[in-house]
């Protein structure tokens, strides 16, 4: 999540501290870094114009999610729009009903592993690009940034049930996706 | 339980949104079903690598110095006191 703002914030405050935080989302949302470009450049736009009234705001926070995620989903119907193969609907079955599932081996991650080494990071990052983006969006929000599964419905139109849904789907794909590299050496 | 009711309240599970009586009943059944605790090991640890991704990457540094060159002129409207 974001961080807590400062006491005051000012334009260089929120280029340092917020614009590569929006950028993060914006790029594991959409997936590229041209996109994830224009979405920042957009969404500091507005918060630097705005400054004034975020002063001593402390719902920026919330307010950074919410406005980052809306011109991520625009710029995703934007894209769609200009080419016609990709969607911007959800499809519900696209991961399918969450069973049964192939049986595995124990992965080697330990289990008070907190840091990831760069290589780990880069297989995650890649493995949550592959999802597809109504689930691709509920994991980044939920399981990436820590957001509230409440917080996630209000910002994409989802009911709580749909983001429950969709987030364990997210997490299923996501386990098989990471199989491969985690699987197997270590049995504790 | 079965293996699918195990499933179906794996999101729960994790969350710790399960009243005690159904945590305990899943506890029982992965501790009888090898199958079961792979699976809520191996989503668990989807979780938690999620969790541990970094939230600030810099930004590239090509762009960062694009988007400074960008707001420059919204920052002299709004100085920074």
């Amino acid at each position: 999540m974001f961080d807590p703002p400062p006491e005051k914030l000012t334009p260089e405050i929120v280029f340092r501290e917020y614009a590569p935080r929006i950028y993060n989302i914006a790029r594991r949302m959409l997936g590229n870094d041209a996109d994830a470009e224009d979405v920042t450049q957009d969404v500091l736009l507005q918060v630097v114009r705005k400054l004034d009234t975020f002063r001593g705001d402390s719902q920026i926070a919330t307010w950074l999610h919410r406005v980052t995620v809306n011109a991520a989903l625009a710029h995703r119907q934007k894209r769609a729009n200009r080419q016609k193969h990709e969607s911007a609907e959800a499809d519900d079955d696209v991961l399918g009903s969450g069973g049964p599932v192939t049986p595995g081996k124990r992965w080697e991650v330990g289990p008070e592993e907190s840091v990831l080494a760069a290589e780990q990071a880069a297989i995650i990052e890649k493995a949550i690009e592959q999802l597809p983006e109504p689930f691709r969006d509920v994991y980044v929000l939920a399981d990436v940034e820590g957001l509230p599964n409440n917080e996630i419905g209000e910002m994409l139109g989802l009911s709580l049930a749909a983001v429950k849904s969709r987030l364990h789907r997210a997490r299923l794909r996501m386990r098989d996706l990471l199989a491969p590299h985690f699987e197997g050496k270590v049995t504790s | 339980m079965t293996c699918q009711e195990l499933l179906d309240l794996l999101h729960d599970y994790v969350g710790n949104e399960l009243v005690i009586e159904s945590r305990t009943t899943v506890e029982v059944h992965i501790s009888g079903c090898l199958q079961c605790g792979t699976l809520v090991h191996a989503y668990t640890h989807t979780v938690r690598v999620a969790r541990a991704l970094p939230k600030c990457n810099p930004l590239p540094a090509a762009f960062e110095a694009r988007l400074r060159a960008m707001i420059e002129p919204e920052l002299k409207d709004k100085p920074a006191e």
